[in-house]
């Protein structure tokens, strides 16, 4: 009995998860002044697509740093902003000029970790406001394939108990 | 723990917590929580979110779990079976109690160790602290509905009833007080009365003053003041212990029959 309860709960997070995962999946919007902070991924980064919804200023660029590479000392988190040369030193891993509202552009982040995002005027400034979408299919992936995990896990116990049950009452 | 209390505890939570009230509180719980998605990691992504979804999960498992544990109980007389043994009703009330406000919170908190781990916030110091203000509240007002609904079930000694004026309570403050509704503002000691900007004005505020502590730049001022903190954490943490005083009292002398 103890068993089977077991993979009820396994089975009940799993389709949660499943669930909650579709949830998350969808377009992550956030209203930026400058820049921002890029992540998380949970496993490994995949592919990553930015979409330029609406910005005060057009003819923007678009340029995503690794975090540890960044050797400003301002928090990206409270809205500050890169300059050119700023962003240019800390070697972007992804950088596109002249990006016109609704833009779109899709790039693969390198490697597991945190990256700062900047989005700057021709002139090299800061834009006054911008609104982007941010879509990365990676954690949603991850997620995707733990609770497929953890549902097959509950499924099996079951299964397992109620096979186990059967021989028991032919007994 | 004596051996009385924790087989109490065992009976509460095989009792209680049988299918399918365990099941309902871990889906609607991962639903909510894990549903929760941000790029950007700071305080308004992660925490207001957050709170504002868990306030439809606290209600619904708290009222549920606790309504069922302590108005069915008198309803159904569980309480007089479990009084005919030789254990004192403080006992039965602290066992109860104990066993549903931390298995409850074992699945909140593992929820939110999930939807951590998912938004990368053990990876530096101030993600961390976050989570940990958001933890230590999320506690906090998990104690105070836990008391809120436990006083209401001892009251009207009926599981149904006293679901329906906790959520009547809970909800429609929920309602009234939030700022869209424009009833009260964000800066009136009121609005943080509410389930979910009352936890969330309090972790606004130890984050700021934690953020501001580590000497790395200056967090700017928040509308939550040190007074809106206080009445949040006041109506939260001693509302609670006051509640949960008052239902232990109301225990020892509630007429069981």
């Amino acid at each position: 009995m103890k068993l089977l309860r077991i993979g009820v709960i396994l089975l009940v997070v799993g389709v949660s998860l499943l669930v909650a995962t579709q949830l998350r999946a969808k377009s992550v919007m956030g209203p930026l002044g400058g820049g921002g902070i890029l992540g998380p991924f949970l496993f490994e980064p995949r592919e990553t697509i930015i979409v330029l919804r609406d910005s005060s200023q057009q003819n923007v660029t678009v340029a995503v740093v690794p975090a540890q590479a960044w050797l400003g000392t301002e928090d990206p988190s409270s809205g500050f902003g890169g300059t050119p040369q700023s962003v240019s030193e800390a070697t972007p891993v992804f950088n596109v000029s002249g990006m016109m509202n609704l833009d779109r552009v899709t790039f693969n982040m390198p490697s597991r970790g945190m990256y700062y995002i900047f989005v700057l005027t021709s002139a090299g400034k800061p834009v006054d406001s911008v609104n982007l979408v941010v879509e990365q299919d990676g954690v949603a992936e991850d997620l995707l394939t733990i609770s497929a995990i953890i549902l097959g896990f509950g499924v099996a116990i079951i299964i397992v108990d109620r096979v186990r049950s059967l021989r028991r009452s032919r007994h | 723990m004596t051996s009385k209390l924790r087989e109490l505890i065992s009976w509460e939570l095989q009792d209680n917590w049988a299918f399918p009230i365990l099941e309902i509180v871990i889906a609607i719980t991962i639903l909510q929580v894990m549903s929760i998605n941000s790029f950007f990691r700071g305080l308004n992504d992660i925490a207001g979110p957050f709170f504002a979804s868990m306030v439809f999960v606290i209600a619904i498992s708290v009222a549920i779990v606790f309504g069922r544990s302590f108005g069915e109980g008198i309803e159904k007389r569980k309480f007089v079976v479990l009084l005919s043994y030789p254990v004192s009703r403080t006992k039965v009330f602290v066992a109860k109690y104990l066993a549903n406000l931390l298995a409850i919170f074992l699945i909140f908190g593992s929820v939110l160790f999930a939807e951590g781990l998912s938004m990368y916030m053990f990876d530096d110091v101030l993600t961390l602290a976050l989570w940990g203000f958001m933890f230590v509240y999320l506690l906090v007002v998990v104690f105070f509905a836990s008391s809120l609904i436990t006083i209401i079930s001892m009251a009207v000694k009926r599981f149904g009833l006293s679901v329906l004026i906790f959520l009547i309570y809970v909800l429609g403050l929920e309602y009234w007080l939030n700022p869209i509704q424009g009833n009260v503002g964000t800066n009136n000691p009121l609005a943080y009365l509410s389930l979910s900007l009352g936890p969330y004005g309090q972790v606004d505020y130890s984050y700021r003053w934690f953020y501001n502590r580590l000497n790395i730049g200056w967090f700017g001022p928040s509308v939550v003041t040190e007074t809106l903190f206080l009445t949040a954490l006041c109506y939260f943490l001693i509302g609670g212990l006051v509640l949960f005083l008052a239902s232990l009292f109301l225990m020892k002398r509630i007429d069981l029959d």
